[in-house]
């Protein structure tokens, strides 16, 4: 048995395709738009702007949120102060309105 | 005209020295695809197809060794995606089909007919590096870089290929000699 490695090149020689076929790859090139140089970077120059886009909405949104979260603090922070001074005022006119008596010990011996 | 001259005419729009390209290269393509597929229409086709790849891609073709790098590469990806959309059956018998480009086997015909069944039944990615090995005298590490797979993967698939295809051909040898 010859070698097996010489074989496989014989059998694998390159054949030639059926006649015309340049003329055939040709006549279909007619309807073929060339692609131009500047295509290749299109659908990369894509990606970007998309990337690009996609990374300010999220950074905007991100501000926005900030936004709101510290206007929300600022609100609640009015809010408690707010009710903490009205609760303080209740407080004085409860104290005015109804001092504290005190009994001593012979008064609750009395008693 | 150098294959470098016309694919400078060519991607300039020189219809003529596209054809030139096309007419150098023919042999190479159409016989990937043939021995990929056995199948003579089939072949054809992907080959006409790879080259209006080519067409619409001459612009990021850089030199002549490019090209055919370049089209051997998008050869066996085409082949190897044919192959996976459809099972085939050879409709046209490869004795049908010109001879031999370059080398013109001495030996027996029907044995290199047996050999070329046997590594169209081999599975993709082996079937791709026995016939860039073979049909295009590539090295493992030229293999390698062209279908983008680690050498020793090239090389370890290359062996077990031989190896099956030596066991195949040798039982078949058996047989035709009892029979």
């Amino acid at each position: 048995m010859r070698d097996m490695e010489e074989q496989l090149r014989e059998a694998m020689a390159r054949v030639q395709p059926p006649d015309g076929f340049a003329a055939r790859v040709m006549a279909r090139t007619a309807h073929q738009p060339r692609r131009p140089w500047y295509a290749r970077y299109g659908a990369i120059a894509a990606v970007i702007v998309l990337a690009c886009s996609l990374f300010a909405g999220l950074y905007v949104r991100h501000v926005r949120q900030q936004e709101a979260a510290e206007q929300a603090q600022r609100q609640l922070t009015f809010a408690l102060r707010l009710t903490a001074e009205k609760l303080a005022v209740i407080h004085n006119r409860l104290k005015v309105s109804a001092p504290i008596v005190r009994i001593d010990r012979q008064e609750r011996e009395q008693l | 005209m150098s294959v470098g001259a016309a694919l400078e005419q060519a991607a300039a729009g020189d219809k003529a020295a596209f054809a030139m390209l096309v007419r150098e290269h023919q042999a190479m393509v159409f016989s990937i695809a043939l021995h990929y597929l056995r199948n003579a229409s089939l072949a054809e086709e992907l080959a006409q197809d790879v080259f209006l790849d080519l067409y619409r891609n001459l612009g990021s073709v850089e030199s002549a060794a490019h090209l055919v790098c370049w089209l051997r590469r998008v050869a066996v990806n085409r082949c190897i995606d044919r192959g996976r959309k459809r099972a085939f059956r050879s409709e046209v018998a490869l004795e049908k089909v010109a001879e031999p480009a370059s080398r013109r086997s001495e030996n027996d015909p029907m044995a290199a007919e047996a050999l070329r069944k046997l590594v169209a039944a081999l599975p993709e990615w082996q079937r791709a590096i026995v016939i860039l090995r073979y049909q295009e005298d590539l090295d493992p590490n030229e293999i390698a870089g062209l279908l983008e797979l680690p050498v020793n993967t090239v090389k370890s698939r290359l062996h077990r290929a031989l190896g099956v295809l030596r066991e195949k051909l040798e039982r078949k040898q058996k047989q035709e000699a009892r029979a």
